[in-house]
């Protein structure tokens, strides 16, 4: 970088320079410990809980490889087509969403369960397919979406969405590929431990942090 | 040494770690790049040739990550019981390493195929498991090796071996956990090939 007339100016740059890049090398960092956690997953027993644990786990680790603030994965009901609420963590995770319902097709989760195509929108509220209802109802502000499907053996298992990336940032197209890819290979090893559980009816009640029954806070 | 020398100084230092910053992730982050756009070839179902050439630039991207000096996709003909390199990257002119033949059961490939095991030998020639006449070499001989089985359907259909880390450093689970994510998708491809 060259050093222009004012030097404090362009420290001041460099160090910006640095923080986003050592929060791009945190985020793979924290891609390949998904990966890892996945493929262990996968040689694990099948049940309900080990589900969770892995959807959990793919959403914290979904959230701070791309440096967003907040997230949540919704898995779909496959009786009514609505997408229910089965995963929240974050900054201001709402544990009051679990379990909660988004008709067919709306939102930005409805979107990419539609088209099983990842999406990336830096401003939520100017987009036509976000729906603001949750929003008021939670008092919340979503700036900036990035999610995901995840599907496994041909068939969507659900959404995963994160929210409001950190310091003002924009999500980005390598964000993008980072969430694909990690939805990807969660949704076959997903697949592969429980093929007819329809989660959509089973998590109204769990417990620990970013779920129902505990005060919202840091994931 | 007056504030404007140190403010000078601070700014060569910092672009001086932001480059090796830089340097160390772009790596990563093509390796990334190059599997997603993979695993897009696989889900719209593009022709075979397509989604190899895809399967063959994340394999370029892999070794760049891993620092490794070559690497190979060797696939099980199992009527002959051999071990065929039908991808390997870098590619020497003359193309030596591609279609070249080994014994399924011998090396480390046969090792990771019998067991259905990734394994790391950084100390490649002191393992039990080496097999100077099948074990891939380079000019400059072979110290570390890291070699991921690739599966579609529960089937072993072969492995991905990656030879000699760079600066004779040490594979690691990181390179074992990007190896194993490219081996799902190559997987995927191999079991839609063979049907």
């Amino acid at each position: 970088m060259p050093i222009d007339d004012d030097p404090h100016a362009t420290l001041a740059a460099l160090r910006a320079e640095q923080r986003d890049l050592l929060g791009e090398a945190d985020g793979l960092r924290r891609f390949i410990a998904c990966m890892r956690s996945l493929i262990d997953a996968a040689r694990s027993r099948q049940d309900v809980a080990e589900v969770y644990k892995v959807l959990d786990d793919v959403l914290d680790n979904a959230i701070r490889a791309v440096n967003a603030r907040d997230g949540s994965i919704l898995v779909p009901d496959q009786r009514t087509r609505e997408l229910v609420f089965a995963a929240v963590r974050g900054d201001d995770p709402h544990a009051e969403l679990l379990g909660r319902r988004l008709p067919h097709g709306e939102g930005i989760a409805g979107w990419v369960a539609e088209t099983r195509r990842a999406a990336i929108v830096n401003n939520a509220p100017a987009d036509d397919r976000f729906y603001p209802g949750l929003d008021r109802e939670l008092d919340y502000k979503t700036h900036s979406i990035l999610a995901a499907p995840l599907i496994g053996g041909g068939r969507l298992l659900g959404v995963v969405e994160v929210l409001n990336k950190r310091d003002g940032q924009f999500f980005s197209v390598g964000n993008k590929n980072l969430l694909s890819l990690m939805c990807r290979f969660a949704g076959e090893v997903l697949y592969a431990m429980v093929r007819d559980l329809d989660l959509s009816r089973t998590r109204t009640t769990a417990t620990g942090s970013g779920r129902a029954g505990q005060p919202a806070g840091n994931a | 040494m007056s504030a404007a020398g140190g403010v000078d100084e601070e700014i060569l230092a910092l672009s001086v770690r932001n480059e090796q910053i830089r340097s160390q992730i772009s790596g990563l982050r093509e390796f990334v790049d190059s599997l997603q756009r993979l695993v897009e070839a696989l889900d719209q179902s593009r022709e075979d040739d397509v989604v190899m050439s895809a399967l063959d630039e994340s394999l370029a991207h892999a070794v760049l990550a891993t620092g490794a000096a070559v690497a190979v996709l060797l696939v099980l003909d199992e009527d002959s019981s051999e071990l065929v390199t039908v991808l390997a990257r870098p590619l020497h002119e003359d193309g030596q390493l591609l279609w070249r033949r080994s014994p399924a059961a011998s090396g480390f490939a046969g090792w990771a195929l019998r067991q259905r095991q990734p394994l790391i030998a950084n100390d490649a020639r002191s393992d039990e498991r080496f097999d100077a006449n099948v074990d891939l070499q380079t000019a400059t001989g072979v110290h570390s090796v890291l070699v991921v089985p690739v599966s579609g359907r529960s089937r072993t259909l072969g492995v991905f071996q990656f030879v000699n880390k760079s600066d004779h450093g040490m594979f690691d689970e990181d390179d074992q956990t990007l190896v194993a994510l490219m081996s799902r998708f190559a997987g995927e491809l191999m079991h839609r090939m063979s049907r």
